[in-house]
Order: C-alpha cells, then structure tokens, then sequence
C-alpha cells in the first residue's frame, strides 16, 4: 500500500476540476425494432441488485453479455414484474402509486408514459386484445380490476365481485387470468394481508367468470383439491388456451404457504364456464411431489411446466416438464441442468413449435431449444459473464 | 515575566503544581513545556493551556516554561509538603527565535493523531460559533462520508473508510450514545455539546468495548473541573431553530458538581425540491384528487412538506470530585424526546404525507473514576446505566401523496402495508468497567469490560397491546491491551484482544405452546497498533485488527411480523489494516501538518435485510463481502490566530468480493471483483478562516469562515454492466459555506451569520433524494468560563 498524500491532494485537485455528468435523455416514441427478443436480468447481490433488459438478438446462438449493453432498469423501474407487448413494457409500481409504459431506445430505458396509479396492486393480467390490458389486484380487503388503453394509458377501474371471505381470512391472492369470447376467467383463492409463521389455509379456490367489458361477476367456479390457482402471473404465466380454445391452469399451492395440496391442472372447455369434470391433472404426483409455478403451451396438445422440487421453500431448484395436457399425461422431464435461478421466472419462448428455455444453471447459463417433434434438446444462446437471475425472456417483435 | 502568582491552599496527600499558560493577548497555549529544571518532573500544557505536576517532592525548585516564539520563563518555587501550588503564566512573544525552525508540543487532538490508532481527532472549538451539528463537522474529515437523505434529522449512513451501517458505533465519553435514546444522534447534537470528537477507522481501542467492526465515533464532551456555561441558539432558513446548553458548576471547597447539558432542534425541512412530479387536473376536493381521470404527471419545483423535526435532550449531572476514595462520583438523569414526520421512502417517488416518529427515553448514569487505587498506576472507570427507549412509528392513512401535498386514496397505507401504530420499546442494562494499571514508564495494561442486555419489544398497537414475544440480547464484551513504549517512547506499541459474547433470546410459538429459542454466540478478535517516532513529529504508524460486528436479536429471531427469522446468521467480520504517518512542522507563527494513510479492509457477511415479494416481510442474510482499499490525506496550514487553512481528500476502491451472490453457481457472479456501486469513492473538503483580534475594540474577535465541499459523482449501479446511455448517476457535488462571527469579552458574547450550499446547488447524497439548497441562519452564543 502507497501513502502517498500528494498524489492524494492532485487527485482531488483533479476531481474538483473535472464535472458534469449528466444522465438527460432524449425521449422517443418507439422501441428499436431491430433487435427480436430480449431477457430481464439481474445482477448483485443485495443491496447492490440491478435489474437490466438485455438485448437478445438470437435465442438459438450467440451470447448475451451486460458488459457496456442492456438497458438500465433500476432508478426507473426496479422491478421484474414488467409485462411486456410489441417492444413496450407496462409495469404498475404500488409503492409510489403509478402505472408505466416504457421502451427500450439506443441502451437506455425510455419512460413513455407514467400515470397515477394507487389503485390496486397488481399480481394478475390479460390482455383483451393489442391495445387494452386488463390488470387484476387488491386492495382495501377487494378484489380489483384496471382496464387499461396502453395507446394513451388511460384507465377505467372497479371491483370484481368475487366470494366474500370465510372468516379469518382478509385478502385475495388473484392468479391466473384467461380472455374468451367476451369471458374473463380471473383466479383466486384466500389468505391473509399479514404473514404470519403459521399462514393459516382455505381448502378451495375460485375461478371467477366475468363478461368483459362489463366486467360483472357472471359465476364463481369452485374446487377444494388444490389453492393457489396460479400465483402472481405478473411474473410468469400459469394459464394458456389451447387451438381449440380450451382454458387450462395449473395451481400452486406452496406459494400461498399450502403445503398439502398438490400443483393440479384444470381444463374449461371452449363455450364452458365450469370447470371440466372429466377432466383433472395432479401434476405433483408425476414429479416426486414438486410444484408447478409456471405453465406454458408448445403446441400440439402439449405444454411445459416450470417444476419445482418438494417442500415448503419456493426458492429451491426447478426443472422443465413435458406433459400430454390434452390427456392430462405426463411425458418426461427435460434433461437440463438444474435450474438454480429465481422462484417465479418467464423462461420460456414457443416459436416455430418449438420451446425456447432459458435456465440459470451452476455452470453454463443457456436458452435451449427443445422440438416436441423430435425430442431434441440442444443450447442455444447463453448468458456470459455471471449474470445472478435470468428473470424474463421476451418476444419484443 | 510574571503576572501572577495565586497559591491556592487545598487539603491533599501529595504536593502538586498546575496552572494555565496564556500568551499576552490572553489566549491559551497548548503545547507549551513546564519543567522543574534538574528533577525528572516536566509536562506540555494540554490544549486549554493548563499543565500539573504531580507528586512533587518538598523543596525548592526553578520552574521553567518554555514555548516556541516565545521567551522562556524561570522562576523558583518552594513546595511544602501536601501542598497544591497554582502558577500562572503569561508568555511574551519572543522577537529572538523568529527564524529559528523548532518542533513544539502539543495540543490533545495532536496527541490523538500521534496515537498508533488511525484516528481523526476534531476540536469543535474552532465550529463553536457555527450552527453545525457533528455530523456537519464529521463529515468535513478524512475517510468519513455520511449520506443524509434530507434536511435536519433526516435519516443517514455514516461510513467510516467504505464500511457503515451497524458497522460503525458512536459513543459519548466511551459510552454508546444509543443509551441516551433514539433521539440521540450525530445528526442533532450540536456542535457546542462535544469539546472533541475521535474518529476511530478500523481498529478500535479496547476501551470502547463494543463490536465496532468499521470503526468508532467517541463524542468527548468538557472534563474539566471548572465552572462554565455554553449557551446558544441559532435561527435559519426553513424555520429552523437550534439551542444548546452546557454548564457546570463546581463547588470548590466540598469538590460537589453539578453538570447540565441540553438541546433543542425544530426545523420545518421546507426546503425547494427541484424538478420532482406533481399531478395536475383530476378532480380535486382541498388536498385529496378525488378521480385521477385526467390527472398527468408535471415536472415542477415545489416546496417540501411534511418533514418537522423536532428533538430534545437534557442531562442533569451531579457528584462529587476530588475525593481521597473518588476523584469523581457523578449520578445523572437524562431525557430525550423527538418528533419527526417521514417524508420520502427509499426513492424520490414515494411521498409521505403523514407518517410520522415519535420516540421518548429516560436514563440513569452512574459514574465513577478513581486513578490510582489501591497502588499507584492503578486506574478504575465505572459507569452503569439503566435506561428506556421507546418510539412509535405511526403509518395508518390509505393515501398516496404527492410532492405538491394532494393526495389520492390508495388501497394501503402510505407505507405500502397494512394500517400500523408500531412501537418499539428497549429497556436496556449497560455496564462498563475500565482498569488501566501502569506498570511503569514502558509498561501499561488496560482491561475493559462491557455487559450490554437489551429487551426489545415491538408490536402494532391496532392489533396488540403488548409484545407476547420480545427479544433479548445480552451482550459481553471484554478486551485486554497491553501497551509497550520503547526507546526514550519514541515506539508505541499496543497488542489488544477483544471477546465478543452474545446471548439472544426470544420466546417462540412453537406446537402451540410459547417456547424460548435461545442461542449463544462466540468470537474472538485481535489486533495491534504500533507508532514509531522518527522525529519529535514526524511519525509511521500501522494498526491491524480482526473485528466483528455481532447480529442483533431481530436479526436472528425476527420480530414475529416483519421481519422473518434466520438462526443460521453469522455475525458480520472484517480484517482492517491502516498504515499512516505524519509530519509536524513550525516556522515561528506558521505551522503546517500533514497526515497521510492507506487502508484495507475486507470484511465478509454483510447482514442485510431482503424483502420478500411474497410474504412481504424481511429476512436478514448474510448477503456480501466487500473489500475496500484506499488513501487519504490531509494538509493543515496556521499561522498564528490569524489564518487557519486544511485540505483533505479521500479515495476508496470498494470492490465486491461476494464470489456467489444470489444462486448457486459454479461461476463468480458478474459482480465479483467489481466497485461498489451507489457509493462515493472520492471526496475531499476545504476549509479556511481568517480572524483577527481587537479588530473593533479590545478583546474582540472577527473571523472569516469559508468551507467547501466536493464529492465525485458516481454510478447508482454497476459501472460496468448496461449501456452507458441508460445508466443513471449521482452527480458531482460541490457545495460551499461561509460563515462570519464576531466574539466580544473575550468569547463571551458570540454572533454569527452562516450560508450553506452558497450557490444554491441541487445536491443530494442518495439517488435523487434531494437535500436542502441555499440556507441561512444566524447563531447567539454565550460562553463563559
């Protein structure tokens, strides 16, 4: 070690010489088209987490590094929970009460627009076509829904009339949600606004059917062998419909501290606003007792699930699963490396009929692509230099 | 020459000489060496100018006081057996050694620096007439940055050479100043309260018993034994008002004391925000926007609401000094009180409109010292406390607001949670005995002892009136220093080692019944300091400690609601090494000083708490390591009275050594090896007053303050991830202050007008968490002694 004062006082010299660093940017009203997909990725250790969106100019080559690129999330939006259409992302932050639309533009982060927003807090969303953005969340002990016009963000609320609580309960977890011919199919099952060691647990859960854009309460479906239909989706989806137009959900009960229940999937056949009763899935008995946080559709009567192995910590490892949904059938777990990364994580991107995942891995982080076709399974792009969680994979075009 | 000579006739076992050097303008003289000339008896004046020597044989004597610029005095004395002499001198400037080049003593901060241990030592004599509280004058020397998140009594880090939080300790005259109350803090006391303050970095002297792993803030408030009184108030910008009180009485002939310390802050905080959003149209109804239809958000400057402050302190002191069995026996009462409105969560976007803290704590001290006890050499420090914090924090409107003050309905509290009145009550024990015993000259050992036990109870007055399941922490701290002084004292070394023991304990609902989960804790640490004089001022030091910093019952328990447990908590530890010097010189009235260091510190298993999307509450990890290396610096110029001038500069390089951050990897994180982001790494400050004496009559003074600030901008985030373009910074900071003051009688009578931030700066230590801009006040000071 030097001690060298003088050296000291000419480098402080120095500094007070130097100055100016600005962070203005120019604004712009659209996202740069040029780049396909991109990944929400953090890196740091708390408190020093950052949150970047990565450009991804090809899931199945190359890599994706954050050294000098990616755009800068924390300072303007220092969250995971971005939802993403067409290059903008939406994300509603409770915190400071607004609702923001966002792209990404020449690395940086570009606020296209904020509007005050203390309505709800959101965990649920679907869109009701390209332009309206349907959210769903809580507050005040209600159940709450925002209809969102993303080209001008403008915003029309209300309450969605779900089952009253049974008693001891105060709060509603809101998963999955589905739009079909005029019908929302929103998730929800019970619990409580404060944590507390021993969560306490209702055995059933709801899926309410609402007509849009009305948004009356039309029925409440319910079923008492899982909760948690669906958790936060805001972060990963739990739901899809099939070509057939067919509704299916997968629970996930341990996110809502119910470590009884098993993850099960559920069907609402097209033109049904009942659950199908030929039909019922428990996913956790085909994989040792693990869960199911994240679901989605490859195409062809098959799906992949996000699978987390047993017990009563949802930060654990995950796995990737293929299942037959259309018989509600397991087909084999994916042989990828143990995916060490984040509990709720939008991993997946279907292109082409083939599965696009990306797995935060102890060795080599890689999106790999799976084909259903040929049950290939071979690394794609990967992720360089040491990135902490991969978050989101986003089809921006 | 001799002007006076005032033998004082007390009632003592051994014959002592004391007295105060003063020069012809009556201004003390530190430094100044008095000797009995052919005897082994010969001390400096400390920096009041007072010296003693003790335990002076009967006989006679020639007593010889001699100060650089000065003409030397002699004069016989004859002291008769358990007698106590006083001797006062006035010094005449000598016209004779103009150019001669000699090193003098002394004052007590310069003795600090010359302490083996990397310390800052700050006289607040010379801020005494500023409306700074510590923290203002801390945050003016080397290796200290305190980030404050607003105006007064705002919340603040406090980092000692890259290392902060819980890591570092502060303390008042060695004792911790959390016992006083949680309105007691570096950012409210005022300046006039503390006669010095020491900056320990890294290596912690055993004698602040504590877990400082980063460092250590010893507040040194008057240990005289004298009467005086320090009285002040200031006025300022944003209705600011700050009082300070402190005085003793002594009663010379029964040696009965009587000691009172006081203050009182109120500021508004309603200071310009530059360029935040409010919203415009919506429907409004008074404050409250009624439909957000509409409503969009606009860049404006507005004032800042919702951020009173008030705190209050007072300490009533009161014993006996100079006895045969106790040199002083104090029992104290104190009090303090705050009140302050939350006004911004983590990020500039979440306003607060009514959240609010109120906190109240009593104590009461018992202090005692007696130097040679039983032997000679053998010294004894006592003090015991008990005490009572308590503070609620109260969040229970669902509302949003917004920097203009409207507000809207939002489905939870302002806060984000659920409607709370949240107490935290903290009945506290604390203990600490010192035993120092010098051997001789070459030898010396210091025992210090700590027993710390904290309850802490907290619970939600709207859902509970009691906490059915507080924690308690006991605390035991000891440390053992064995100091060396080799060759003529011109080598100093101290070997410490420190026990750290913790008990923690909170009951438990487990299987339906209350059980207590205990868990004890053990840690051993060590260090070393050493200082070797080259010259009478010129000195290297090094020091090296193995430190830690001992988790807390919340921490490992949880409080049962927001804060989940983790009983696999490893206490936080950090190896820290200083290696520094300094250079001492005087030209008759010019006198320059320059102290240099380089620092290490790599500290591992950093408690923080994370929050938890799902449960919402907080579970504290032991979540990075970080290594920090760096210099600092600082050159201080004087001449005479008349010109006072320092430079400093600070450079750390805090990198992230966390090899596996957040998942399981066989890869270093990206992170590994990277600088800290969201910290200053360079910083410096300038200080110059220029002052002059009888400008405007006798035994007036007029000084001229001038002090600047700079610190470098930096990266919010990681520098070297993300595209530049996007990546958001906290700008350079370059803040000036002035002060004027002018002192009547000597410093009786004290006014003096300030500026802060003289150019208006928009400045702010946290990512947009503005602090305030242009400020005056204007400060009355009384001072008698």
């Amino acid at each position: 070690m030097n001690i060298l004062p003088f050296k000291v006082l000419a480098i402080s010299a120095l500094a007070l010489a130097l100055n100016g660093c600005s962070d203005e940017l120019s604004e712009s009203s659209e996202p740069v088209k040029d780049v396909k997909y991109s990944a929400v990725v953090c890196v740091g250790s708390w408190p020093n987490t950052a949150y970047y969106i990565a450009d991804v100019p090809s899931l199945k080559e190359g890599q994706i590094s954050l050294k000098g690129s990616g755009a800068e999330m924390t300072g303007k939006v220092y969250a995971q929970d971005v939802i993403q259409k067409d290059g903008f992302y939406y994300h509603a932050n409770f915190g400071s009460g607004r609702f923001g639309k966002y792209h990404v533009q020449n690395g940086a982060l570009i606020v296209d627009k904020e509007v005050p927003f203390t309505f709800l807090n959101w965990s649920s969303y679907v869109w009701a076509d390209d332009q309206t953005l349907v959210i769903f969340g809580t507050a005040e002990g209600e159940a709450r829904y925002a209809i969102v016009k993303v080209a001008d963000m403008t915003l029309t609320t209300g309450k969605l009339n779900l089952e009253a609580y049974p008693k001891g309960f105060d709060e509603y977890a809101i998963g999955f949600a589905e739009f079909r011919d005029s019908k929302l199919f929103i998730g929800f099952s019970f619990t409580t606004s404060t944590y507390s060691a021993n969560m306490p647990v209702y055995q059933k859960f709801g899926v309410a059917v609402v007509n849009y854009p009305g948004m009356n309460t039309e029925s409440i479906i319910s079923d008492t062998r899982t909760t948690t239909p669906g958790g936060p989706v805001v972060y990963a989806p739990a739901s899809f419909q099939d070509e057939n137009g067919d509704i299916y959900f997968i629970s996930d009960p341990v996110y809502n501290y119910d470590y009884k229940s098993p993850s099960s999937i559920y069907r609402i056949k097209k033109g049904a606003t009942q659950l199908d009763n030929t039909y019922y899935f428990d996913f956790s008995s085909k994989v040792e007792n693990g869960m199911g946080p994240a679901m989605w559709y490859l195409g062809n009567g098959k799906a992949i699930v996000r699978t987390r192995v047993k017990g009563i910590n949802i930060d654990a490892e995950h796995s990737f699963s293929v299942i037959d949904i259309r018989n509600g059938a397991f087909i084999k777990k994916l042989d990828l490396p143990a995916d060490k990364g984040e509990r709720m994580v939008k991993a997946v991107i279907v292109e082409d009929g083939k599965a696009y995942i990306a797995v935060n891995a102890a060795d080599k982080d890689y999106i790999w692509e799976y084909d259903p076709a040929t049950e290939a399974l071979k690394p794609g792009a990967e992720f360089v230099g040491g990135m902490d969680y991969i978050l989101r994979l986003e089809k921006v075009k | 020459m001799i002007l006076c000579t005032l033998p004082l006739l007390v009632n003592a076992q051994t014959s002592s000489i004391s007295g105060k050097i003063t020069s012809q303008d009556r201004s003390t003289l530190p430094g100044v060496s008095v000797l009995l000339k052919k005897t082994s008896h010969g001390t400096t004046t400390d920096a009041d100018g007072l010296y003693k020597l003790t335990d002076v044989k009967p006989g006679n004597y020639t007593i010889e006081v001699t100060g650089v610029g000065f003409s030397t005095i002699s004069q016989t004395v004859s002291v008769r057996s358990g007698k106590q002499i006083t001797l006062d001198f006035t010094m005449q400037e000598s016209q004779t050694d103009l150019n001669e080049v000699q090193v003098v003593g002394k004052t007590q901060t310069q003795e600090i620096k010359e302490l083996a241990f990397s310390v800052n030592a700050i006289e607040t004599k010379q801020f005494a007439n500023t409306t700074a509280d510590l923290n203002q004058v801390l945050n003016r020397s080397t290796g200290v940055r305190i980030r404050e998140q607003g105006g007064l009594g705002s919340n603040f880090v406090f980092s000692i050479n890259g290392l902060s939080g819980k890591a570092v300790k502060y303390f008042i005259d060695g004792v911790p100043m959390e016992i006083l109350g949680s309105a007691m803090s570096l950012n409210n006391i005022p300046v006039n309260l503390a006669e010095r303050i020491e900056v320990y970095k890294g290596v912690v002297p055993v004698q602040l018993g504590s877990d400082a792993m980063g460092g250590a803030v010893n507040v040194i408030t008057s240990q005289k034994q004298t009467n005086y009184l320090d009285l002040s108030h200031s006025y300022g910008s944003f209705n600011t008002h700050r009082s300070a009180l402190t005085g003793q009485y002594v009663h010379k002939p029964t040696g009965i004391t009587l000691k009172a310390t006081g203050f009182f802050n109120y500021s508004d905080n309603n200071y310009k925000m530059k360029g935040v959003e409010i919203l415009e149209g919506g429907k409004r109804n008074g404050d409250q926007i009624t439909d957000l239809s509409g409503a969009n958000f606009v860049v404006t400057d507005t004032r800042r609401f919702h951020d009173q402050y008030r705190s209050s302190m007072g300490q009533l002191e009161a014993g006996i000094t100079n006895k045969s069995w106790a040199d002083v026996l104090y029992l104290g009462f104190g009090y303090t009180a705050g009140k302050q409105d939350l006004q911004t969560g983590f990020e500039q976007t979440i306003v607060y409109g009514n959240v609010r803290r109120d906190s109240k704590a009593f104590t009461g001290t018992l202090r005692y010292k007696k130097t040679n006890l039983f032997i000679k050499g053998l010294d004894l420090n006592l003090f015991a406390s008990q005490s009572r914090d308590a503070y609620v924090t109260t969040d229970t409107l669902l509302r949003q607001y917004y920097w203009d003050g409207s507000w809207t309905t939002k489905g939870a509290t302002e806060m984000g949670g659920i409607k709370t009145i949240w107490h935290i009550i903290r009945p506290r024990t604390f203990a600490r005995a010192n035993l120092s015993y010098t051997l001789n000259e070459r030898h010396s050992f210091n025992i210090n002892y700590t027993a710390d036990r904290l309850k802490n109870e907290s619970y939600n007055e709207l859902i509970s009136d009691s906490d059915d399941m507080p924690g308690i922490m006991n605390k035991q701290i000891i440390g053992l220093a064995y100091q060396q002084e080799l060759i003529d004292k011109k080598w100093v070394n101290t070997f410490f080692a420190k026990y750290y023991g913790l008990g923690l304990e909170r009951k438990k609902y487990i299987d339906q019944s209350y059980q207590v989960i205990d868990s004890t804790f053990r840690n051993y640490g060590y260090g070393i300091a050493s200082r070797y004089k080259i010259l009478p001022d010129l000195g290297i030091k090094i020091s090296l400690e193995h430190a830690y910093r001992l988790q807390e019952v919340e921490e490992v328990f949880g409080d049962g609601l927001n804060v989940q447990p983790n009983p696999d908590l490893k206490p936080e530890s950090s190896d820290n090494v200083n290696l520094g010097g300094y250079y001492g010189v005087r030209f008759n009235k010019h006198r320059f000083f320059v102290e240099a260091s380089g620092f290490y510190r790599n500290a591992t298993d950093f408690i923080y708490p994370v929050p938890d999307q799902r449960s919402k509450a907080l579970k504290n990890e032991n979540k990075a390591s970080v290594r920090v290396t760096g210099f600092e610096g600082e050159l201080r110029y004087d001449y005479g009275d008349l010109l006072f001038f320092n430079i400093n500069a600070t450079y750390q390089n805090a990198v992230n050594t966390t090899r596996f951050g957040n998942t399981s990897s066989n890869n270093y994180e990206a992170t590994y090896l990277n600088k800290i982001p969201n910290q200053p790494w360079l910083f410096g400050n300038a200080n110059l007053a220029i002052g002059k004496n009888n400008v405007f009559g006798e035994d007036t003074r007029l000084q001229f303050s001038w002090y600047t600030q700079y610190v470098h901008w930096f990266y919010l985030t990681w520098e070297a991830f993300g595209n530049v373009n996007g990546k958001s910074t906290i700008p350079n900071q370059l803040i000036h202050n002035a002060s004027l003051s002018y002192s009547l009688q000597n410093g009786r009578y004290n006014i003096s007008a300030e500026c802060r931030n003289l150019t208006d700066d928009l400045a702010y230590d946290n990512f947009r968490l503005q602090k305030p801009g242009r400020a005056f006040s204007l400060k009355l000071r009384y001072f008698i002694k």
